[in-house]
């Protein structure tokens, strides 16, 4: 074994080096209590193992620092005890306190990886835990190794209080379960819950639990999924741009105005209008008897409607005659506009003829051009064809 | 050529501004380039004829409405105002 010469690296994972550095504070321990003024005290013993410590210079990281110099000191102390004759000496209380409050500020520096350390190893000496044979000696180290099993138990008890939580809630989750299934309809308001369930569970019975959940969230969204088509379905009638001059297949606009009884007689008169794309109304007026006026009603609309279904083809093709011949007259006039326009530019002499043509078409025009253009022609124009 | 209904039945025997009696029972409305048939008690009156027509021809209510008796039929025009922009 060989001594550490000063301004060394020590780190705690490094157990050789750990050994090198009790050895070297066991030798210094020796070398320092073979000289003829040192007084072997333990109080004198503390402050010179600060001090060699000092003069040592050793290297170390900041939060292994403190860990490293108590094994130093502890390792120093116990070999010049061991030379003023294994009495075991015992510390006062203000000692114990000491040390207790310097290891604790060495947990605080070492916080990270000392619990670490403590359950990984729990039989490393380098770490806080004496060896059997120095146990009953060295009482500062016995405190300390107390502490440090402190953490663990810490740990034992906080899972303690986590695992009956997390039984509580799911108990809460079942007696909810049991709720659920005894109601037909869950409510929204217990959802939150069961979520943070599910996100905070590990046993079986929670894994359980998020099975139900996943079964109940999968119903949910069944659920959500037959209102889904509905609202598709809601949402599909929506009426094409253009539409065949079909009865079954166009919009057909229906209305039933009711006109006010007389006071003489129980029957009430009415007006059934049936119309579909920009054709003209098909209007009809009819009697109502009787109170029951829906029941009234509903005869007179078949017929309306029916005679408006047979009717329909023949005013589409009269729709489609009046377009037909409308395009005649149109394409006619553009013709003799043009041959009237073409004369009286190259042929002067002709100027009889288009005064005599020009005012029957100028006649003309108005009427074609109201045919031709009108708001409702042209919406014509857009309509589907008569076959879809 | 405004006409006014008698107070016998107005469908068949309503008499016009220039006395020539309507006999048809059906009068020939003609609205944005459009000629169809309808009853003539409904076109008699001007009240009447919008409350009746207003569901298919929204521009029915400023409209001017000018009757005419040809051989005995009610021949009712209907052409819309222009109305004010905006």
């Amino acid at each position: 074994m060989q001594v550490l010469t000063s301004g060394s690296f020590i780190n705690l994972d490094n157990q050789e080096k750990i050994e090198q550095l009790i050895f070297t504070a066991k030798e210094i321990a020796v070398a320092a209590s073979g000289a003829d003024e040192f007084n072997n005290e333990e109080e004198n013993n503390e402050k010179f193992a600060d001090e060699i410590w000092q003069s040592a210079e050793y290297m170390s990281r900041e939060h292994e620092e403190a860990r490293i110099k108590t094994i130093f000191v502890n390792a120093f102390l116990e070999r010049l005890r061991e030379l003023r004759g294994g009495a075991a000496t015992t510390q006062s209380p203000v000692e114990i306190s000491e040390n207790i409050s310097q290891e604790i500020v060495a947990e605080s520096v070492a916080e990270t990886e000392f619990p670490k350390a403590e359950t990984e190893s729990p039989k490393d000496e380098f770490l806080g835990i004496v060896s059997t044979d120095i146990n009953g000696e060295n009482d500062e180290l016995h405190v300390q190794s107390s502490i440090q099993t402190d953490a663990p138990q810490t740990f034992a008890i906080e899972k303690e209080v986590f695992r009956q939580a997390n039984e509580f809630e799911e108990n809460q989750v079942a007696e909810e379960e049991d709720l659920r299934f005894s109601i037909a309809e869950q409510p929204a308001s217990s959802q939150p819950i069961h979520s943070e369930v599910v996100v905070e569970a590990e046993s079986e019975k929670v894994e359980a639990e998020t099975k139900t959940a996943d079964e109940s969230h999968q119903e949910e969204a069944d659920a959500g999924d037959e209102s889904i088509p509905k609202t598709v379905a809601s949402k599909s009638l929506s009426l094409p741009d253009k539409e065949p001059y079909q009865f079954d297949k166009c919009t057909v606009t229906a209305t039933i105005q009711l006109f006010p009884a007389s006071e003489s007689s129980t029957s009430r008169k009415a007006v059934l209008s049936v119309r579909t794309h920009d054709f003209a109304p098909q209007i009809s007026m009819i009697e109502l008897s009787g109170s029951d006026l829906p029941a009234a009603l509903m005869p007179e609309l078949q017929k309306v409607l029916s005679r408006y279904q047979s009717d329909l083809p023949a005013k589409v093709m009269d729709k489609m005659k009046k377009e037909k011949s409308s395009s005649k007259k149109q394409v006619k006039s553009a013709t003799t506009e043009t041959k009237s326009a073409a004369p009286a530019a190259t042929a002067p002499t002709a100027k009889e003829n288009t005064v005599k043509v020009s005012p029957a078409e100028t006649k003309r025009t108005p009427h074609t051009n109201v045919v031709v253009k009108s708001p409702a022609q042209s919406a014509a124009g857009q309509q589907g064809s008569l076959f879809g | 050529m405004e006409q006014n209904a008698t107070e016998q039945d107005p469908a068949i025997s309503a008499v016009s501004a220039d006395n020539q009696t309507i006999v048809t029972e059906m009068a020939v409305i003609k609205i944005e380039g459009q000629e169809f048939e309808l009853e003539a008690v409904l076109a008699q009156d001007d009240k009447m004829l919008k409350t009746v027509l207003q569901p298919h021809f929204s521009s029915l209510e400023n409209a001017n409405i000018t009757r005419d008796v040809k051989e005995g039929k009610l021949h009712v025009s209907i052409v819309k105002k222009a109305q004010a922009k905006g």
